[in-house]
């Protein structure tokens, strides 16, 4: 649960109009332009707003070479992007034969040639330009690969999938290994140099940091991350999956040191432009900028998000570090490159000598409490059953002084491991049994304790669980269950009745929604607007609202088949809906519809077409006899975890007005309807939706009415 | 320049196709037929590029008239008003179709795919013989054609265990495989795609078929175990629902 947030430096949001749930794979600056990678295509900031250049699906990344800028796709083709084409490279045929089975990770450009690494059916691929010709450089089956370079040196990294997962680092004449703690191969990667000279490599959870000849420090995020970014004032910034962004003070790695922005999105590329100003980029929720006066904000952040530390569960109490390795299947390297990998057991090192935290650490337990007493501590304790809350403070011995992260078990009642980095454990209300605690204790470098610190406990049975008392308590039981199970039948006809009535008005309340919605008045009107276009020869506009026209009645058709629609459908319905109003009534509004960041609107879920008649009654009891422009707001907040709050705003005449100048019933129709419906829906699903009402009042004068629907999720 | 034959049986929906193709001059409309032996005919005499074909026409649909000619050397973009289940079978095997009236965006879109593509008539065939296989099978042996970037996957409904996403990556358990199908595209546009089978969406991560549901173990949210023996996740708020449905178990 995110517990505090720092003050927020404000992020300006930019979304495409015409493609508002974009998903921003890359964003580069070139040439002065901002320009950004879709799942639609290529897209550019223009005047305050995103817009696309070109279409074109599967584009990853970009990179710049020479000053001109290349595009990759997924599958490995290359295009130059030049006067707003792009320019298909002269090696895509034979590259796309190459890479048939795979999916890329990174491709870079050094010394005249493209380096290609694949994630999946690895291998990476030298497209040298000079020579003009493509060669596998190393190839094994299954193993992830990434790519990069610093400087001269050129690094690769392979990832054999075998019992143990490890980070060869070869920076250096000796080279030196990090264990992994995540074993999903096909995941990608991410290595960045930091401006201290030392590298931080990514990997799902994990964020490890060292330089050429040692680890330094390694954290677990909470979300995956996506991709790293260090600005120009050092602060490195972590684009999460599902998790905003955390950015770090500078390369030390400490929670103590980071804060989180953008809740729960989920960010996918960084780039920080020529004066400084960062750019992100998200899966869905368009691209937010931070700009450089508002990042100095960051700065002076004290209060901090807590990461709670992730282990994957894949290290086993058999584990050991293996002190020699045999030479085999040693990956290709070039004279002047530097490789580091992610191997298998493959080549001859003495592990102790490069890497001075492999000492398995010691752990033990502390102190133990008993319902909140002290105890001496023992490694066998007798207790009655009402001493059944046990509180154990374990701690740990370490070579060097890193932080120390556990695992723990209480057999007898857990079925899993319990990975933490607290220090204290608590079983509350223990059933009586036999239970035994092991915990056993990880270093930085994810070398575990030898053996656990193991406590037993024997609790005992209480005296009402003695044989006669139980026997006795079981006829009774009986005797009860027979008198319940009358009564529960008998009420259950009672209730079966009622719910086949309730059925029967459901059934009948969603008709009366569909005959709402194919309400003539508006089918004839709108018809009637279209044929107007047509009449005075604007042909153009007649097919652009016919055809909208009949989306909304598709849209229509197909909502009333569901009971719960998603937000996405919910909202395009309504935006369709409006857009054919304001045809009808001349643009005399104008609307907006703004939904919160924080809400999934593919996930969400609510009951289908339950605003659109809340939206009418705005325009046809607020707006429609308002003198000058009317406008109409609608609103989707995420007012608590589960509870969306939307409000229809309008700047109308107000209710009491509206009262004295209707002119038809019809719209006061539907909203009974839905006052209906509402009701149905919280009595059948035991739901708790609630509208309020709000009268707007200006200078003392009405001005609008302000609905707010609060709908559970 | 692209050579295009319309096929429709009614007068009005060939000449207004025939209008909103004017605006582009790329396109050229070389014939118009009204039923199947009049497309046949206009095929015999010139091939075009594509094929604008209505799938409701009496004396046989827009199908049969594919099935007669065997072998298809041109592309294919289906027009309709309203026929869902013709709309689904051709959604699975990842045609092009168009709904009637015509969006004049939603055209452009379909243009833009037909001309930026190469010509790849045997992929159009495989598509069209699993379009042929769907309309003719009741909906579980219907099959979905999945790209991944090792090409084209044939999959059938039925054995589609679960799908699990990390954001913008979609991973496809399939029965029978190993290693699952992993594809660069959100979970949200496969929820769309198999709206009407027997699947639910369990949590943000997880879309699930409830065919190979094998025991729901409760929780929190509680988890299922599928039958390949997996583990997913089921997000608290969905318990209910997901409990409801499983008990309604019409699927």
């Amino acid at each position: 649960m995110l517990s505090s947030y720092a003050q927020q430096p404000s992020f300006k949001n930019f979304k495409s109009n015409t493609s508002p749930y974009l998903q921003f794979n890359d964003v580069v600056i070139f040439q002065n332009n901002v320009l950004f990678i879709t799942n639609e295509g290529l897209f550019k900031f223009e005047k305050e707003a995103i817009v696309q250049v070109l279409q074109k699906e599967n584009l990853s990344k970009f990179i710049v070479v020479n000053k001109q800028l290349f595009i990759w796709s997924i599958f490995g083709e290359i295009y130059e992007f030049k006067n707003k084409k792009l320019h298909t490279f002269p090696f895509n045929t034979l590259l796309s034969k190459r890479l048939e089975n795979s999916i890329i990770n990174t491709m870079i450009y050094s010394d005249s040639s493209f380096y290609i690494s694949t994630i999946v059916g690895s291998q990476v691929i030298q497209v040298d330009l000079r020579t003009e010709t493509i060669k596998t450089l190393t190839q094994f089956r299954q193993n992830p690969y990434f790519i990069t370079q610093f400087g001269k040196k050129l690094i690769t990294g392979t990832n054999q999938n075998t019992t143990k997962n490890e980070l060869a680092i070869y920076l250096t004449e000796t080279p030196f290994f990090i264990p992994l703690a995540d074993e999903n191969s096909n995941s990608k990667s991410n290595i960045i140099q930091l401006k201290d000279n030392t590298y931080l490599f990514t990997k799902q959870h994990e964020v490890i940091r060292f330089n050429s000849s040692s680890l330094i420090n390694r954290i677990f995020s909470e979300k995956n991350i996506e991709a790293i970014h260090q600005d120009r004032e050092n602060k490195i910034w972590c684009a999460l999956n599902n998790g905003g962004i955390i950015v770090y003070a500078d390369g030390n790695l400490k929670e103590s040191n980071s804060t989180r922005y953008l809740g729960n999105q989920t960010v996918i590329s960084i780039a920080e432009d020529t004066l400084g100003n960062l750019w992100f980029g998200t899966s869905g929720n368009g691209v937010y900028l931070l700009e450089k006066n508002e990042i100095e904000s960051v700065n002076s952040n004290t209060i901090n998000y807590k990461t709670p530390h992730i282990f994957s569960n894949t290290n086993t109490e058999n584990e050991k570090i293996q002190s020699k390795f045999i030479i085999k299947n040693l990956p290709l390297i070039k004279e002047d490159a530097s490789f580091a990998a992610v191997s298998s057991p493959s080549r001859i090192i003495s592990i102790k000598e490069s890497f001075p935290d492999s000492i398995s650490p010691i752990v033990f337990v502390n102190s133990i409490k008993i319902n909140g007493i002290d105890t001496t501590t023992l490694s066998h304790y007798e207790l009655s059953y009402q001493f059944n809350s046990i509180e154990l403070t374990i701690s740990g011995v370490n070579s060097n002084k890193s932080d120390l992260q556990y695992k723990y078990i209480l057999e007898g009642k857990d079925v899993n491991w319990t990975y933490s980095v607290s220090t204290s454990v608590y079983y509350a209300s223990l059933q009586p049994g036999y239970y035994t605690f092991k915990v056993f204790a990880m270093n930085d470098s994810g070398i575990w304790s030898r053996t656990p610190a193991i406590v037993t406990f024997n609790i005992s049975q209480p005296f009402y669980a003695s044989i006669w008392f139980i026997l006795s308590g079981i006829l009774l039981l009986i005797v009860l269950l027979f008198i319940v199970l009358f009564f529960i039948n008998k009420q259950n006809q009672q209730k079966n009745k009622l719910l086949e009535e309730q059925k029967q008005k459901i059934l009948f309340s969603e008709l009366q929604v569909l005959r709402n919605q194919m309400n003539p008045h508006f089918i004839f009107n709108t018809l009637n607007s279209i044929q107007s276009f047509i009449t005075n020869n604007e042909s153009k506009d007649a097919v652009i609202y016919l055809s909208k026209f009949a989306k909304l009645m598709r849209a229509t058709l197909a909502n009333t088949k569901r009971q719960k629609i998603s937000l996405k459908d919910e909202i395009d319905t309504l935006r369709l809906y409006l857009e054919l109003e304001q045809l009808r009534l001349n643009n005399k509004f104008s609307y907006e519809i703004i939904v919160d960041d924080k809400i999934d609107i593919h996930y969400e879920q609510v009951p289908s077409m339950l605003i659109q008649p809340y939206v009418e009654n705005a325009i046809w009891h607020g707006i429609s006899t308002l003198e000058g422009k009317g406008i109409i707001r609608v609103q989707f907040l995420l007012e608590k975890e589960n509870l969306l709050k939307c409000i229809i705003e309008d700047n109308g005449i107000g209710r009491e007005q509206a009262m004295k100048t209707k002119k038809s019933t019809s719209t006061s129709f539907g909203m009974s309807i839905t006052k209906e419906r509402i009701e149905i829906l919280n009595s059948l699903e035991g739901s708790n939706l609630t509208i309020k009402v709000h009268d707007l009042t200006k200078n003392n004068k009405p001005a609008g009415t302000r609905i707010e629907l609060f709908l559970p999720i | 320049m692209f050579k295009a034959i319309i096929v429709d049986d009614e007068k009005g929906g060939r000449d207004n196709l025939e209008a909103l193709l004017k605006s582009f001059p790329n396109i050229s409309i070389i014939a118009k037929a009204g039923n199947i032996k009049e497309a046949q005919k206009a095929l015999e005499i010139d091939k075009p590029d594509v094929l604008f074909l209505d799938i409701e026409m009496p004396g046989g649909n827009g199908f049969d008239l594919l099935e007669k000619l065997g072998n298809i050397d041109f592309d294919v973009i289906f027009t309709t008003a309203y026929d869902h289940y013709a709309i689904k079978a051709i959604k699975y095997s990842a045609l092009d179709y168009l709904l009637k009236p015509i969006d004049p965006t939603d055209l452009e879109t379909a243009i833009k795919r037909f001309t930026n593509k190469l010509k790849d008539q045997p992929l159009t065939n495989t598509k069209l013989k699993t379009l042929f296989n769907n309309v003719s099978t009741e909906s579980a042996n219907q099959k979905i054609i999945i790209h991944d970037g090792e090409g084209l996957n044939f999959i059938r409904i039925k054995d589609i265990i679960r799908f699990h996403s990390e954001g913008s990556y979609t991973d496809i358990y399939i029965v029978g495989n190993q290693k699952p199908i992993f594809i660069s595209r959100p979970i949200n546009e496969y929820e769309d795609l198999l709206s009407n089978e027997a699947f639910y969406r369990i949590h943000r991560s997880h879309f699930i078929n409830l065919q190979h549901v094998k025991k729901y173990v409760k929780g929190d949210g509680g988890y299922v175990i599928m039958s390949d023996n997996s583990k997913v996740e089921v997000a608290r708020r969905k318990r209910n629902e997901f409990i409801q449905i499983l008990s309604s178990s019409t699927f």
